[in-house]
């Protein structure tokens, strides 16, 4: 799994690419961890993501709680495999999902 | 008589050449009487060759005019039968969207089904847009401005708008229903193929079958219009012409007197009795034979008329078998057998209907009804009914809610009549049933704690407004346990209460172990030992018990892969690899799936039982299930966890409910440790769409180990 982090103006990008299990979620836990309350938003780009299961899933669902919930982590998704989780999890409800970098960034 | 005057007076001169004169003149003497006799048996071999002539002449119109009354009853149930389907598909393209259109037509279009075509359009303005196309492409699009113009103009109508014969490769007919009251512009138009060879006479349980006639699209009577014919053409012989109405159009049935009718005298008879009068020219032969023929006649005016009454209940019979579905599907995991009885007091088509459809690879929604009176109208309602239960119930509607939207299709007060309907939905691996009831005999469920009725909530029929919407009840369906649901012919007797009646089906003595299709035989037998007064529609489903763990009776996995995996957690990557490798076959989604529920269950392996783990990949021999074991060699007791905020074990649980077919939890009856296993069909269309409310829900008393899925979002 492979990880960027990249900070914008008013907020965060960080891309992942690859699986993401039991094995590789610390990695991005640890990402995750770097960005502070204060630096906006996290936008978490899964578009290059071919796997991701619940322990990929807790790991976002912390940084959200950490953050204060609400907006605070958005995701970036477009692969069935991806979307299929999420909404099998109802948590498509819970983060805002996105087609693309730009519109998770502008919130819109 | 000059001549003979004068020879007694020349024999007073006797001799002997005037002795053999005498014995002449004594057999003329005879004559008169010789001419009375062979007057009378003329006049009576007359009389008797009109009453054969007048006999045969009413038999065959009788005959005539019931065959056209059978054609014409066979056109009215063809029409029913088209534009069921199409009104339940205009309902659920009101209702819904052109996706839960598609759904439904698919089930109703295409080979082997009624339509070659089904397409939805919007009208606006009087200009129709088409929406969506199940089937081929409409022949309509072909003709000026795409059809738009005959779309345009289609009526809101209770009718069946009928455009006609379109001719193309093959011979077509097009239909549109817009509905009645309807605001949204919504057209349903479908095609329906004509036989390539009209000829081919039609067989049971075509309501056509058996009758000789010829049958066009509207007045004119031309090889282009003849859409149906039992008969050569011209008919040779008598033939009547009538026209009937079919939708808003008309069709002109020939009705022709092909060879001889049971119980009408042979053409040949007058000749016969014209030949024998005149032979025999006798008195006593003459009277002889008038008696025998009287009888005759009697019997053939008997015989016409007990022909006349078996042909109008076989007709009732025909129809009804038209309108029900041709056979129930069969599905894994359950037993399932239907009856049809006709009552012998009604010689009408009654309203009495079941059906049973397939809502995916584990969900069965069956049903039973019955619509008061009788009648081509109640037949129309019956149909109208279980087809929009089919729209609804495909489109996912629970049985409460699926009786809500019935109600807005039948209206006491409009139609005069109502229907009592049972909506059972089963899953067939939980065996979570949930049963509405509008006003219906209650279900029967046999399981090894004895026999009872389901008890569910009270509900108006459909067509009665009700104080409150549509309630159900669920329960479980013990494996092996059976649920009957019957129309009320089936319980009530004159003269004896309902609950009377209930008691005796319930208390029947009969081998109800027996197999589904015995039972019914069984229960019909003791029930309707004489036969039934009104009609009764019986449907019967037994879930069968399920084989070592809880797989569907019937299935056989053949392992194909099985590997033993370390406590790293590298090794969860590993494990799905080797699963989805074992299944190069499957469909991408499933694929997919396997591969999220093998990661989930390996995570949970390795975070919590802290062990090495096992991975066992099956396929069914029909090679489209998947079977995937994950055990664990935890010892003691699984412990129930604490759940937490970063807890991923019950989010894993949540994914496998949802994702799996069917999945369960062992615990291993020597080795230490637990065994969770979970089944997938291989096909392209996979598990079921995701559902975050399913996702949400605890699988229940299956895991039995403490495990719980976790609600936290």
């Amino acid at each position: 799994m492979d990880i960027g982090l990249e900070r914008a103006q008013g907020h965060v990008v960080i891309t992942v690419a690859g699986e993401v299990d039991l094995a590789t979620a610390p990695e991005l836990a640890a990402a995750l961890d770097e960005v502070g309350a204060d630096d906006g938003p996290i936008v978490v780009d899964l578009t290059e993501v071919g796997f991701l299961d619940s322990s990929g899933l807790n790991v976002l669902l912390q940084a959200r709680e950490r953050l204060g919930g609400g907006t605070s982590v958005r995701l970036v998704a477009t692969r069935p495999a991806i979307l299929r989780v999420l909404a099998v999890t109802g948590l498509d409800e819970v983060f805002p999902v996105f087609p693309a970098v730009g519109e998770a960034a502008s919130g819109s | 008589m000059s001549a003979a005057d004068r020879r007694p007076a020349e024999s007073e001169r006797a001799d002997d050449g005037e002795a053999r004169r005498e014995q002449r003149a004594g057999a003329r003497r005879v004559h008169p009487t010789s001419v009375l006799v062979f007057t009378v048996g003329a006049a009576l071999t007359l009389g008797l060759t009109i009453a054969s002539v007048v006999s045969i002449s009413s038999g065959n119109q009788r005959y005539l005019a019931q065959q056209a009354r059978q054609v014409d009853s066979a056109v009215q149930a063809t029409v029913t039968a088209l534009q069921q389907p199409l009104i339940a598909a205009a309902n659920v393209a009101s209702n819904g969207t052109s996706a839960s259109f598609r759904a439904y037509a698919e089930t109703v279009t295409g080979e082997g089904n009624t339509f070659t075509s089904m397409s939805l359009w919007h009208v606006v303005a009087r200009h129709a847009t088409l929406e969506a196309v199940v089937g081929s492409a409409p022949l309509l699009l072909k003709s000026p401005e795409g059809g738009s113009t005959f779309i345009s103009s289609v009526p809101r109508s209770t009718q069946l708008t009928v455009l006609g014969i379109i001719s193309g490769k093959v011979r077509t007919l097009g239909y549109a229903e817009r509905l009645p009251r309807s605001t949204d512009g919504v057209v349903v138009y479908a095609e329906s193929a004509l036989p390539a060879n009209p000829f081919i006479a039609p067989v049971a349980p075509s309501p056509f079958a058996g009758l000789d006639f010829a049958l066009y699209f509207g007045r004119v009577t031309s090889a282009r219009t003849l859409m149906l014919s039992t008969i050569a053409l011209p008919p040779s012989g008598r033939s009547t012409e009538a026209v009937v109405p079919f939708g808003s159009a008309q069709v002109t049935v020939v009705s022709a007197l092909v060879g001889r009718p049971a119980g009408v005298l042979p053409h040949w008879v007058p000749f016969a009795v014209a030949a024998a009068g005149l032979a025999l020219a006798a008195l006593a032969a003459a009277f002889a034979e008038r008696l025998v023929r009287r009888r005759e006649a009697a019997e053939s005016v008997a015989e016409v008329r007990g022909a006349e009454t078996e042909t109008q209940r076989g007709i009732a019979q025909t129809l009804q078998h038209a309108l029900l579905p041709e056979e129930h599907p069969t599905f894994p995991g359950v037993e399932m057998a239907t009856r049809y009885v006709a009552g012998v007091e009604h010689l009408e088509v009654g309203g009495d209907w079941f059906d049973a459809i397939a809502l995916d690879g584990h969900r069965l929604f069956l049903t039973v009804g019955d619509v008061s009176g009788r009648g081509l109208a109640a037949a129309t309602v019956m149909g109208s009914l279980r087809h929009a239960i089919r729209a609804y119930a495909i489109q996912g509607d629970a049985p409460a809610e699926v009786l809500r939207k019935l109600s807005g299709l039948v209206n006491v007060g409009r139609d005069g009549c109502f229907a009592t309907v049972i909506c059972v939905l089963l899953d067939v691996t939980t065996g979570k049933v949930t049963v509405a009831s509008a006003g219906h005999t209650p279900a029967l469920v046999v399981d090894a704690r004895g026999r009872r009725f389901v008890d569910a909530p009270p509900n108006t029929p459909v067509g009665v407004q009700g104080p409150r919407p549509p309630a159900s009840i669920e329960f479980e369906l013990a494996p092996e346990a059976l649920l009957v649901a019957y129309t009320d012919g089936l319980v009530e007797r004159r003269g004896q209460s309902l609950d009377d009646g209930l008691d005796a089906l319930r208390d029947a003595a009969i081998d109800w172990d027996a197999p589904v299709a015995d039972v019914l035989a069984g229960v019909v037998a003791t029930m309707l030992p004489e036969g039934a007064g009104d009609d009764v529609a019986i449907l019967a489903v037994r879930r069968l018990a399920l084989t070592g763990a809880a797989a569907p009776d019937g299935l056989t996995f053949v392992p194909r892969a099985k590997r033993t995996f370390g406590r790293d957690a590298v090794e969860v990557a590993a494990a799905r690899t080797f699963a989805v490798d074992a299944l190069p076959e499957a469909s991408e989604d499933a694929r997919a799936a396997v591969a999220l529920l093998v990661s989930e269950l390996a995570t949970n392996a390795t975070q919590h039982a802290r062990t090495p783990f096992e991975v066992a990949v099956a396929v069914d021999e029909s090679g489209r299930r998947v079977r995937v074991e994950i055990g664990d060699f935890a010892g003691g007791e699984p412990t129930p966890r604490s759940p937490g905020p970063s807890e991923s074990r019950g989010r894993g649980l949540g994914i496998l409910e949802a994702t799996a077919d069917t999945w369960g939890i062992e615990s291993h009856d020597e080795a230490p440790g637990k065994t969770v296993w979970f089944e997938l069909d291989l096909g392209p269309s996979t598990a079921a769409p995701p559902s975050p409310a399913r996702a949400a829900t605890r699988p229940g008393s299956r895991g039995g180990d403490g495990l719980e899925p976790d609600r936290q979002g």
